[in-house]
């Protein structure tokens, strides 16, 4: 017995770092056994919260009108889904987020990328990039409503510039944590300054910015959604802004919910995406693990 | 300038170093004197190894033979011509494999010939036969984090020679392995050098590695640097192993000569 445990010991010390993906497959079955617990768990939450919060208004310990109740905001769903009104805010809102995520993302990667062949002009541009980052970027919709009108583009707009800056930072931050001995070897193959970018400095950015697509995605919703509140004529901003002014709190609470389920979508399809683009990275395959999606 | 060089010796060394002086400047404004003229002739196919103090600029030195840094004062020939700034006369092997994660082994083989510009066939077909030559081609299809440190260095190793530089710098490349690796790919790497007819430069503070290995040490000095003493080893090329001139009773007497030379001082560390 002691004998066993003492190989077992000196097999773990020797081997940690290369078995680590053969160790995985066993705990494959376990993992999966896990998620399943934490599954039911989460649903019986729910289900003892619905509960709960049905039984208080029935009972009117609270007051149904400031809270509304799970039965009044189904009812509400229903009728918003049956009139179509639902699916073309929600539509509008996500259409807006991804359209203005992918333009600011894309650009702000792109020249966060190109800064790399200039520090000159980098060093010279940081301080503003910096204060551009710290403002939010929500007190720009005023001004942008104003140039671009209510509809989509002021919103597109808005999710753009709330992206791109993130994005610019920190692609232009990846870039400066590349080994130096990495250059010093592409130079000893005698690259150009072109073949070290395509070849080093972007693949081994992309972690990086990736994972800043991550924190993007939720900040573009935000964005569209303030955006929507403020001057807008559909989306599920507008709505829940315009049910709230009605009291109309069921219909709130459908539009919480809805934004909920979009911002829990989008969030997996760009985890998704990083999966699939980085399969070598193993820690984008640990951080989707604990996203828990 | 080059036409009145040496004529004397029918064959160039692979490289000479000539008075080589570097000077940094401290961030008070001070200069740092590192390398107080440095000169040394590595012959042709030869392998030697620049021992040293720790802090004594062995890695400037590394970075002015590969053109990575200028001298202050000298210069380095290779092959005769100055190298002047250019880089891409040597092959590198450093501590660290820098193998990309996001490629495969066939791939990161083939990055020095990419960058040269020859075609995918032309580098896969060279990469292949440099992986079969030394029983790595069935790692091909694999990725770098799938694979030991021993075998990333010896993939390292070979991306660098698939690139056919002349000279090779090694600069510790066996100091992050354990010991029993480190033996074993010693020896593998000089016979692979060897084999392959390459001048190697080996940058270590493993005093025994670069008696095992060399047929020729020179021993630094504290900084600012000079070549305190040169050894002709040869130990290895004796008994065509490394691992066989550490059983050579030469080998203690190397030891205990090179390690008073260094005057390494306990308990004092640089």
């Amino acid at each position: 017995m002691e004998n066993a445990s003492r190989t077992i010991k000196l097999q773990d010390s020797k081997t940690s770092s290369p078995s680590k993906r053969r160790l995985l497959k066993p705990h494959k079955a376990a993992s999966l056994r896990e998620w399943a617990v934490a599954m039911a768990w989460r649903i019986v939450i729910i289900a003892v919260l619905i509960a709960a919060w049905e039984t208080v208004v029935r009972m009117e310990l609270v007051n149904a009108f400031l809270l509304g109740s799970p039965s009044a905001i189904l009812d509400s769903a229903i009728a918003m889904l049956q009139s179509g009104q639902l699916l073309t805010d929600a539509l509008a809102t996500v259409n807006a987020t991804v359209i203005g995520f992918v333009v600011g993302s894309l650009l702000g990667s792109m020249i966060g990328l190109l800064l790399w062949f200039s520090s000159k002009l980098s060093r010279v541009i940081d301080p503003f990039v910096v204060a551009l980052n710290g403002v939010p970027k929500i007190a720009l919709a005023p001004m942008i409503i104003i140039w671009f009108g209510s509809g989509i583009f002021s919103k597109i707009a808005l999710a753009s510039v709330a992206t791109f800056i993130v994005a610019l930072l920190s692609a232009y931050q990846a870039t400066h944590q590349i080994d130096q001995s990495q250059i010093h070897l592409m130079k000893s193959f005698g690259a150009k300054r072109l073949q070290m970018f395509t070849k080093i400095i972007v693949p081994s950015s992309l972690p990086w910015i990736i994972s800043a697509f991550r924190i993007n995605i939720g900040l573009a919703l935000v964005s569209v959604v303030g955006g929507e509140f403020i001057s807008s004529n559909k989306g599920l901003g507008h709505m829940i802004f315009v049910e709230g002014n009605l009291f109309n709190l069921p219909a709130v609470w459908v539009g919480v919910f809805t934004l909920m389920l979009v911002a829990t979508c989008l969030y997996t399809c760009v985890s998704f995406i990083e999966k699939r683009m980085l399969p070598w990275n193993e820690n984008t395959q640990q951080s989707n693990k604990s996203a828990g999606v | 300038m080059s036409s009145v060089a040496y004529e004397i010796t029918t064959e160039k060394p692979a490289i000479q170093v000539q008075d080589i002086t570097k000077t940094f400047l401290s961030a008070e404004g001070d200069d740092i004197h590192v390398l107080a003229g440095i000169t040394m002739d590595i012959p042709q196919k030869e392998f030697v190894s620049i021992v040293g103090p720790s802090g004594c600029g062995k890695s400037t030195i590394f970075n002015i033979i590969a053109g990575l840094l200028e001298p202050t004062t000298g210069n380095v020939l290779v092959g005769g011509d100055d190298i002047e700034r250019k880089t891409g006369h040597v092959g590198y092997m450093m501590q660290r494999d820098l193998l990309l994660p996001w490629r495969s082994i066939l791939d990161n083989v083939t990055l020095g010939l990419e960058v040269k510009g020859l075609s995918k066939k032309e580098r896969n077909e060279l990469a292949m036969t440099y992986l079969a030559r030394y029983g790595l081609d069935s790692f091909a299809k694999s990725y770098p984090s799938t694979l030991s440190g021993g075998m990333r260095q010896r993939v390292a190793l070979i991306r660098t020679l698939v690139t056919q530089p002349d000279i090779i710098l090694l600069d510790e490349p066996f100091s992050a392995l354990d010991y029993q690796t480190r033996l074993v790919l010693e020896d593998e790497i000089l016979s692979i050098l060897k084999n392959e007819g390459k001048t190697g430069v080996l940058i270590t503070h493993d005093i025994e590695e670069a008696i095992s290995v060399s047929d020729r040490i020179f021993v630094m000095s504290k900084r600012p640097t000079y070549v305190k003493q040169t050894y002709e080893v040869g130990l290895a090329a004796e008994h065509g192993s490394a691992m066989k001139a550490r059983t050579d009773a030469r080998f203690k007497q190397y030891f205990e000569t090179i390690w008073s030379e260094l005057d390494i001082q306990m308990g004092r560390s640089s």
